[in-house]
């Protein structure tokens, strides 16, 4: 059985906006018993989505973003839409973690910690949507 | 997120708590480059206390590693735990970044 947490809209906001973001996912999925280190990576899965979208889809500015978040059976859905030019994450090449210090890349950390802590995580086009699902187990799987 | 810096024998020590994210993270890129720029030539960033650590985060860490390096200098991670340890980890960063247990390991290493 589905059970919806949350369903939010934000509009207009800033890249600023995104540590309230996490904080509302953080309590319904808490409050659905994920243990808190679980948490934690549901907090870092959502940061790097929602500044992701502000970078790429909205030049810094937060735009329109809906925040869904579901219960079925023993797993969490978070489900954000943007209203952005396409842009798949998951297209994206993974980063280079073999370099040196000299040479290693500050950025485009986000997309491969999204993928290393979601259990599955799903991009999709439709209509003038970019969608990105990431889902977790509630509790670890034994 | 508090961002304290305090002097141990000539190494600076930068210690964060709280969450280290997308928000607070410019608060400790703008401590550590004062630092490097009054001339510090050895930076411990202290995670013991530290709940939460973004990309944000680890981008102001590896951003600094790389100018103190580039000035001569060393900077060096010690006390992150969980959540904190493992996004370093997922990173990359504890195979170009001295990432210690304790702080008393990293002021050695230091």
């Amino acid at each position: 059985m589905t059970r919806t947490l949350l369903d939010r809209e934000w509009s207009g906001g800033t890249a600023g906006d995104v540590p309230a973001i996490v904080e509302q996912v953080a309590d319904v999925v808490a409050a659905a018993g994920m243990p808190a280190e679980r948490v934690l990576r549901v907090e870092l899965a959502v940061e790097e989505a929602a500044v992701n979208v502000c970078k790429h889809g909205y030049d810094n500015e937060l735009g329109w973003l809906r925040v869904r978040v579901w219960r079925d059976n023993g797993e969490i859905t978070v489900e954000l839409s943007d209203r952005a030019a396409e842009f798949d994450p998951l297209s994206q090449d993974p980063p280079d973690l073999t370099s040196d210090l000299n040479h290693r890349a500050v950025g485009g950390m986000g997309i491969h910690l999204i993928r290393s802590v979601c259990d599955r995580v799903e991009y999709a086009r439709e209509g003038h949507h970019n969608i990105l699902s990431m889902v977790f187990e509630i509790a670890p799987s034994a | 997120m508090n961002v304290t810096t305090r002097d141990i024998d000539g190494t600076m020590v930068v210690r964060v708590q709280g969450r280290l994210d997308t928000a607070t993270a410019p608060s400790l890129e703008t401590t550590c480059s004062e630092l490097i720029e009054s001339g510090a030539k050895r930076i411990v960033v202290e995670m013991a206390q530290l709940e939460y650590l973004s990309s944000a985060g680890i981008r102001v860490v590896l951003a600094s590693a790389k100018r103190m390096q580039a000035g001569g200098g060393r900077l060096t991670v010690c006390g992150a735990e969980g959540m904190v340890l493992e996004a370093l980890q997922l990173s990359g960063i504890p195979e170009i970044i001295p990432v210690c247990p304790t702080l008393d390991d990293a002021l050695d290493e230091a």
